[in-house]
């Protein structure tokens, strides 16, 4: 009991020196927190919140180049009810719908294989295969698709090329509308997986050992062990890496500008290329504006599910 | 000895004047005199100078900063004279040096033009290299906020129209150095593309580029068919017809690029233009939905049929190689920079075999070759117009316009270099294409030509990859051209 109350008599004395110390801190010692913020907060309203801002603005007005300004003329919601009537843009959502789901899907499938079969190797082989693996995923999407359309070049490409050694005949790869899209997303995939893989790989290497066990003295069989306990507690790592490569794969454009500017018509073009061409082709900031605030609102509202998904699990 | 304890406070004091110190000696830095003299050795010995050093007392103080607290008092002197001897060698008193940006074709830094206009002139450039489309909406949007981030632009020939009226005026300019202006020399159908609206503003742009598309065909080809090289379309398409059916898949008879927008449609335009009607009108009302604009549509899926595989998604560049690798016997939309590469042996399999002719053109239609000129000017926002003018005046003298064609083979723009006995021995192909540049017509001249270009050339790489039928794709690009430029206010 004594002991007792001499600790309470410690802990009220530090309590007293502590609220003495607030007392003598100065002010800016005490928001020291705000200021090292501020300059985040200020390079964000700069950098994002301002055109964010002026990009709802544009997006009820027709924008006019004249010397020296912008001239913004409000003109209500003409540019948003023009969207439903534009077969370019219907037909760009369509195709970017279709390629986040396919791109998306073969992603997590096949990094979470590598991820799977990675952490069964040695530790030496581990790091070979990682170092190898991460290759496409820090190399610039632009040069990769420079790379790419030069290897699927119908005459001169080295794919044709190995295909006619086993006796395959020429492929027209990005020159035919029904397989441009589809060679779009095998490098996508080839490129995108490694990104999955890494978070995948990081997820199951923390996963705790005792569920394993335990399955493992139930005499459970190794893809049972993977369905009923590596796939529901990988869930958390799911939902984040599909929330980031739903985002990212949902706004392509540079791949199909470098190889395809959208073709051959517009069969590989996607929303945020048709953004851009109506920005800096047609230079009708208006309209991409709202397009883009469009395409902004159905990214807010899928993150905002994913994140709910997210902090649930 | 136990280490000294610092405290949180303290190491934030000592941080923060740490910092506000460095910051504080950072802005009084920049606020100084930017002006850096590059010191790469110390010769000690007695120099006469005091007359030297008075006339360079500005660059003698940057000097005093670095020097006086490290040498002796009695050498201070004649390292400062080193260094003023320096200064007075690299910047002639009367003629600072002055540095200019410029992007879009300036010229090739290799060849050392840049270095030779510094040494005359003391004007540095630097050269911000892009690509095609980000030079074209970087410029429009620094041309028309009047921004001072290029003082010289160099343009592509349709972009004229959107950015005249964003530059500053050539004559003034070249009148302040009693220079001519037009220069009498250089081809005046190409100077007149820097002026639009025509005799509104003047010409504000200086040709350096004299780039033509022109019809390309292999001449050996040719011979071994008996025929004469094609004067219409209806020729080109009866001897591709032979060609590919004879030789493919080892030569194919017509090559034509199918991506979307300005490749398309740069390889269409000459077609169109050859059955005697171009993509609009003088009020600009769409035309390809026309009787001309259907038969155009028709030979382009004719043509493409009888291509090498793959034209379906070719740019510029694939174009060419398609040419010079010896795979497609003709093309309408080869250009200058393509014609080198077919007559260098290192690259190509065709050197000798390749001419060159105007543009095909049905019975009735006149042959339209396209100018893709390139033309030097200066934004208006640009701080530096004398300058910038004295560079251009420099850049596109003859001397280095014929540099030019030797190290990127971009033609001339001027009537002394056409015909010069040099370079018409060096490059062969030069007569073809200034018998080419004599039919060449610009563009559509609208500022609304990239919408035209966009859509149309959409429709036209999907009629090559057979997404749209002839018929739909002519209604449609149509319809979509009206729409477009109605929303821009070009009908009222």
């Amino acid at each position: 009991m004594a002991g007792g109350t001499a600790v309470l008599n410690v802990l009220r004395r530090r309590r007293g020196d502590d609220l003495q110390a607030i007392a003598k801190t100065p002010w800016w010692e005490a928001h020291l927190k705000y200021f090292f913020i501020a300059p985040s907060l200020a390079l964000l309203a700069v950098m994002a919140v301002f055109p964010a801002i002026m990009s709802w603005r544009m997006a009820f007005a027709r924008v006019t180049f004249k010397l020296g300004e912008l001239e913004i003329e409000p003109i209500g919601f003409a540019n948003f009810t023009k969207v439903f009537s534009d077969n370019l843009i219907i037909g760009s959502t369509i195709r970017t719908g279709v390629w986040v789901l396919v791109v998306v899907s073969a992603e997590i499938v096949v990094g979470l294989i590598i991820a799977f079969l990675m952490s069964k190797l040695h530790s030496r082989a581990r790091m070979v295969f990682t170092a190898a693996l991460i290759i496409p995923l820090v190399l610039p999407p632009v040069s990769v698709g420079a790379g790419w359309l030069v290897m699927m070049d119908v005459n001169f490409g080295v794919l044709n090329y190995l295909l006619s050694l086993v006796g395959i005949e020429q492929q027209l790869w990005l020159a035919d509308d029904r397989t441009a899209l589809p060679s779009i997303m095998l490098i996508d995939i080839w490129q995108s997986s490694m990104f999955v893989f890494i978070l995948m790989y990081a997820g199951i290497l923390s996963l705790p050992q005792d569920p394993y066990e335990a399955a493992a003295i139930d005499g459970a069989s190794p893809w049972q062990i993977f369905r009923d306990v590596t796939i529901p507690l990988l869930r958390p790592t799911f939902v984040v890496v599909l929330l980031l490569r739903t985002l990212d794969a949902a706004r392509i454009a540079d791949r199909m500008l470098v190889m395809t500017r959208g073709g051959p018509g517009s069969s590989t073009e996607t929303v945020t290329l048709s953004i851009y061409k109506y920005a800096f082709t047609h230079f009708n900031f208006g309209y991409a504006s709202a397009l883009s605030v469009m395409f902004q609102v159905v990214l807010i509202i899928l993150a905002t599910f994913y994140i709910r998904r997210i902090l649930q699990s | 000895m136990l280490p000294r304890s610092v405290t949180r406070r303290q190491l934030l004091r000592v941080g923060g004047g740490v910092a506000l110190g460095v910051g504080g000696a950072a802005i009084l830095a920049a606020c100084g005199e930017t002006q850096v003299v590059e010191v790469e050795r110390i010769v000690e010995k007695e120099v006469p100078v005091e007359k030297i050093v008075r006339q360079e007392v500005p660059v003698e103080t940057v000097v005093e900063k670095t020097v006086v607290k490290e040498v002796p008092v009695d050498r201070v002197v004649t390292q400062e004279v080193e260094r003023v001897v320096t200064v007075v060698i690299e910047q002639p008193i009367g003629k600072p040096r002055v540095r200019l940006r410029g992007t879009g074709p300036l010229g090739t830094p290799e060849t050392g033009i840049f270095d030779k206009l510094l040494s005359e002139t003391q004007i540095e450039l630097d050269h911000v290299e892009q690509p095609y489309a980000a030079t074209y909406q970087s410029l429009l949007i620094n041309l028309s906020q009047g921004g001072s981030a290029y003082d010289i632009a160099s343009m592509d020939d349709p972009w004229m129209p959107q950015f005249t009226e964003f530059l500053a005026d050539i004559t003034p300019l070249y009148q302040g150095f009693g220079w001519v202006w037009p220069d009498p020399d250089m081809i005046p159908a190409i100077v007149d593309l820097g002026d639009w609206p025509p005799g509104k503003y003047g010409p504000r742009a200086v040709p350096n580029i004299g780039n033509i598309q022109s019809f390309a065909y292999r001449s050996d080809v040719m011979e071994d068919l008996g025929v004469e090289p094609p004067k219409t379309w209806d020729d080109v398409a009866e001897y591709s017809t032979k060609i590919t059916g004879d030789m493919a898949p080892d030569l194919y008879g017509y090559t034509i690029r199918g991506q979307p927008g300005n490749p398309a449609m740069t390889s269409f335009l000459p077609i169109m233009r050859g059955f005697g009607r171009d993509v609009i009108d003088g009020d600009l009302n769409p035309q390809v939905n026309t009787e001309e604009g259907l038969a155009a549509l028709d030979m382009v899926v004719t043509l493409k049929n009888l291509a090498p595989p793959g034209v379906e998604n070719i740019g510029h560049h694939e174009l060419g190689k398609l040419m010079y690798t010896g795979l497609a016997a003709m093309s309408g939309d080869v250009w200058p920079d393509q014609l080198l590469k077919m007559y260098t042996p290192d690259l190509s399999s065709v050197v000798g075999k390749i001419e060159v002719l105007p543009e095909p053109a049905q019975p009735g239609a006149d042959h339209a070759n396209m100018t893709g000129v390139w033309l030097f000017g200066v934004p208006q926002g640009s701080e530096n117009h004398e300058a910038a003018a004295e560079a251009i005046h420099w850049l596109t003298q003859a001397e280095n316009q014929k540099e030019n064609m030797y190290a990127n083979n971009w033609p001339p723009v001027r009537f002394s270099l056409m015909d010069d006995p040099g370079l018409l021995a060096d490059f062969p192909f030069l007569a073809g294409i200034k018998n080419a540049a004599s039919v060449a017509v610009p563009r559509p001249r609208t500022e609304h030509y990239s919408i035209v270009e966009e859509i149309v050339g959409r429709h036209v790489s999907a009629v090559i990859a057979e997404q749209e039928s002839v018929g739909d794709a002519a209604r449609l690009a149509d319809e979509e051209v009206r729409v477009a430029l109605e929303e821009k206010g070009a009908y009222s």
